[in-house]
């Protein structure tokens, strides 16, 4: 993968429309504009970072050994306690938009 | 009674011996709020018969004469992202409102157990973004020792309340400078623990690889007491520690090895905080401190570092409000659950946090995933490195821990430009190190706020010099507004 893809420190109108598609926010055009600019010029900020010299340090990786695991067993859940927070209900069913 | 009248340290004693009830003491607080908080707007929520009933218990436990608890009587504000059962959490967002946890933090059932009493939940930028508390979805906080700045954030709410008497002692979280920030703003000892020291089970997660929970006061010997009540192993928690926490030495400062980090007092430091802090290295040296310069090169990368970092993991972790299982309701209608979702979150998200989700999902995205947060993460190992080899010859580095003076409520800062005053605080979360913000000075009535940074797991060392630098008296107070 390359490590600088070109152009890098600019956002267009057509990749702020993709990210808020894949954050799953509807922005306004004039909010699309606003952010469209100032994640550019974060992003500037950022490039920063490219003249760091990161040889020294390792590829991020989790740990193999998790000794904090803990065994997987059953508890008193608290149902009602969960269902009162959700905010359309039929019976005791929680009522969702559709998905297909 | 007026309840500034006790020294915080005092209560808990006072009250388990009965000079003292925690009833008449509560009740003073709460008047406080009631007179106060209209103007500062430092809560959210207010438990006003939870918090009487509490104190009558307690009360009732000391004149029997049964055990009462190491926080007896002392009045608790804690921020809105920490879970409280039965009282609303919506960490200052729309999207959360209506959503009454149904548990408790662990950091707040152990304040709860010695006997500390919840007064409320605390206003904040939403979710813990910003550090001015003006990002709130319930209107600012403003800062009580002068209404037209802000009180910092992002626990600007916490730190607030405990500055102008609305509790003893209160619980911040801190991602990159959010219990720090506001209380230096707000002239309190505020406490960043170490990654691992506090259970972060009940809190409303931003980024999980920064954040901690601490405490907040203007009495550091509260403060001390609330975080050795809140550290400690939770099986809840798998990030926390088994190691218990080291207690303090109480011993002075003398011999101390203190590193002023010459990053900290950069080109974006306003002078006069510069040479506040400098006057706060002074008197360090005066209590026996041996005090000389350091450089940690890799710091001026921190703040980079950090927002790709803290913006990552938000986009991930906000992408649980959908409307459906709690919190605002998804208008439902016909819509299909994707449009429907985004419809939610529109309205729920204020625009920092739609800003930081936007940002995250780029620096994750394909093609950019390796230049931005793989990168940022390697330059973090270089820094917690930097600051392991600083730790062989000093206990502490300190630095201004803001480098300017609370901003006006009406600068309207650009978004970049409030990220970089977080520039002083953000690398201790890279690392997971202990940091404080400790008051160390005025110009004119705004205070001045020293950061100290320990060793991992060396909270002791920092409370100690906050007991040192602050004094017996505790931290000034504001003058009261007409």
């Amino acid at each position: 993968m390359p490590r600088k893809p070109e152009p890098r420190a600019s956002v267009d109108a057509r990749q702020v429309e993709r990210l808020a598609d894949l954050s799953r926010l509807s922005l306004t055009p004039q909010e699309a504009e606003r952010f469209r600019g100032e994640l550019s010029t974060i992003l500037d900020y950022f490039a920063a970072l490219d003249g760091v010299d990161v040889s020294s340090a390792p590829e991020p990786a989790a740990p193999e050994e998790q000794p904090w695991q803990r065994e997987d067993v059953a508890a008193p859940s608290t149902p009602d306690d969960v269902l009162r927070c959700v905010p359309e209900k039929k019976g005791r069913y929680v009522r969702a938009p559709r998905v297909f | 009674m007026d309840p500034l009248s006790v020294k915080a340290r005092q209560v808990p004693s006072l009250v388990a011996g009965g000079s003292l009830s925690a009833e008449e003491y509560v009740a003073s607080i709460l008047e406080r709020v009631e007179r106060l908080d209209g103007r500062i707007h430092a809560y959210l929520q207010v438990d006003r018969e939870g918090a009487l009933a509490r104190a009558r218990d307690v009360d009732k436990r000391a004149r029997r004469g049964e055990r009462v608890g190491r926080l007896a009587g002392l009045g608790v504000a804690v921020k809105d992202n920490v879970c409280v059962a039965s009282l609303q959490a919506t960490c200052a967002s729309r999207v959360l409102e209506g959503f009454f946890p149904p548990y408790t933090a662990t950091a707040v059932e152990r304040v709860q157990r010695e006997d500390g009493i919840v007064i409320g939940k605390t206003n904040m930028d939403e979710f813990g973004m910003g550090n001015s508390t003006l990002n709130s979805g319930y209107g600012p906080t403003l800062n009580p020792w002068d209404a037209s700045r802000v009180p910092g954030g992002s626990s600007g709410g916490s730190a607030a309340a405990v500055a102008a008497g609305m509790a003893s002692v209160a619980i911040g979280s801190d991602t990159g400078g959010s219990i720090r920030c506001p209380a230096s703003f707000c002239s309190v000892v505020g406490l960043k623990p170490t990654y691992g020291r506090v259970s972060r089970y009940g809190l409303i997660a931003y980024a999980n690889s920064l954040e901690q929970i601490g405490p907040m006061g203007g009495d550091p010997e509260a403060v001390s007491a609330l975080f050795y009540a809140m550290a400690g192993h939770d099986p809840r928690d798998a990030t926390t520690s088994r190691e218990p926490p080291r207690g303090r030495g109480g011993a002075g400062l003398e011999g101390l090895r203190v590193g002023r980090v010459r990053e900290f007092f950069g080109e974006g430091a306003d002078p006069r905080v510069r040479e506040r802090v400098l006057d706060g290295c002074s008197r360090l040296e005066g209590m026996g401190a041996h005090v000389e310069d350091v450089s940690l090169g890799s710091l001026p990368h921190s703040l980079a570092v950090y927002y790709i970092i803290a913006m990552a993991e938000a986009s991930s972790n906000l992408s649980r409000y959908d409307g459906v299982r709690y919190g605002l309701p998804s208008e439902k209608g016909t819509a299909d659950w994707n449009s429907a979702y985004a419809r939610t979150r529109s309205a729920g998200f204020g625009e920092e946090v739609k800003r930081r989700i936007l940002m995250g999902t780029f620096v994750l995205s394909a093609g950019y995933y390796e230049a931005y947060y793989v990168r940022a993460q390697k330059v973090r190992e270089i820094i917690s490195r930097e600051f392991s080899l600083a730790f062989k010859g000093f206990d502490l580095l300190v630095g201004p821990t803001m480098p300017v003076l609370p901003p006006r409520v009406g600068d309207e800062p650009t978004p970049l430009e409030e990220y970089l005053i977080d520039i002083n605080t953000v690398a201790a979360n890279l690392a997971g190190l202990p940091a404080a913000s400790v008051p160390c000075g005025y110009e004119g009535n705004l205070p001045v706020g020293m950061q100290l940074i320990a060793p991992r797991f060396r909270e002791d060392v920092l409370l100690d010099a906050a007991v040192a630098l602050v004094g017996e008296g505790g931290a000034p107070r504001p003058a009261e507004a007409p």
